[in-house]
C-alpha cells in the first residue's frame, strides 16, 4: 500500500469521524434506533486519533529521496478531484434551489423548515463539504483497489 | 477506432539486469514501487517520459520494452 493509499484511508476515516460527530451533535441520536450512540462514539473517537495518528507518523517519515506522489497518484486523484467536484456542484445548486424554493413558499412549507433557517442551511454545507471529502477519497481509494 | 493494449517486458528486463527489485527500478525513474507494481502487471500505462526513463534505465529502445497491439 502506497502513502497516498494510506493518507486517503485515513482522511476517509477521519471526515466519516467528523461526519458522525457533527450529526450527533447537531441532531442527536434517533429515536427510532435503538440507542448505540455511547458504542459509536468510541468507535469514530479511535478511528479520529489513530487517523490523526498515522497521518502524523507519515508526515515524520517522508523520505527526501523517494518521491511520495507520482504520477499515478496525481492521476488517481485527478479522478477524485473530478467526483468530489461533480458533487459539490450538484449540492450546491440543489441547496441554492431549495432557498429559493423556500422563499416562494414562505414560512408555511415543510421546505422552509428544512431548508429555509439559515442554521440548517449551515448545517446541510457544513455536510456537504465533508461528503465531498468523502466521495473523493472513496473515489481514489476504488482506484488503488482497483490497481490503477 | 480499435482498442489496443500496451505490453512490457519489465518483469523480464530487471531480472536479467541483476534481479533488479521494482522498489530499485522505482528509486532510478523517480516513481513509487506501487507504481512500477502496476505498470508491470498492465494496469497502469506510463506516461511517454516516464516509459522512456525506464527504458533508459535498462539501456534498451523503447520498443523492446513497451509494445502497442491492437
Amino acid at each position: 500500500m502506497s502513502k497516498q493509499e494510506i493518507l486517503s484511508w485515513t482522511s476517509i476515516g477521519f471526515s466519516f469521524s467528523v461526519v458522525f460527530f457533527y450529526v450527533l451533535f447537531v441532531f442527536g441520536w434517533p429515536d427510532f434506533l435503538p440507542d448505540y450512540s455511547d458504542h459509536f462514539t468510541k468507535i469514530f473517537f479511535n478511528v479520529f486519533w489513530i487517523a490523526m495518528a498515522v497521518e502524523l507518523i507519515i508526515g515524520l517519515t517522508e523520505s527526501k529521496n523517494r518521491p511520495n506522489k507520482d504520477e499515478r497518484d496525481d492521476k488517481i486523484e485527478a479522478y477524485g478531484h473530478k467526483y468530489a467536484y461533480s458533487f459539490l456542484m450538484v449540492a450546491i445548486v440543489f441547496m441554492l434551489a431549495q432557498i429559493f424554493l423556500s422563499r416562494i413558499f414562505g414560512h408555511e412549507g415543510s421546505q422552509y423548515v428544512l431548508f429555509g433557517q439559515p442554521n440548517m442551511i449551515f448545517h446541510a454545507l457544513f455536510l456537504i463539504l465533508f461528503t465531498s471529502s468523502i466521495i473523493k477519497r472513496g473515489t481514489m481509494l476504488y482506484h488503488y483497489r482497483k490497481s490503477f | 477506432m480499435e482498442e489496443g493494449s500496451i505490453h512490457n517486458q519489465i518483469r523480464k528486463l530487471r531480472f536479467m539486469h541483476g534481479e533488479m527489485t521494482q522498489q530499485e527500478l522505482a528509486d532510478k525513474v523517480g516513481v513509487t514501487r506501487q507504481t512500477i507494481n502496476a505498470i508491470e502487471a498492465a494496469k497502469y500505462s506510463p506516461s511517454l517520459e516516464l516509459a522512456f526513463k525506464i527504458a533508459h534505465a535498462f539501456d534498451k529502445p523503447l520498443e523492446e520494452v513497451f509494445t502497442y497491439e491492437i
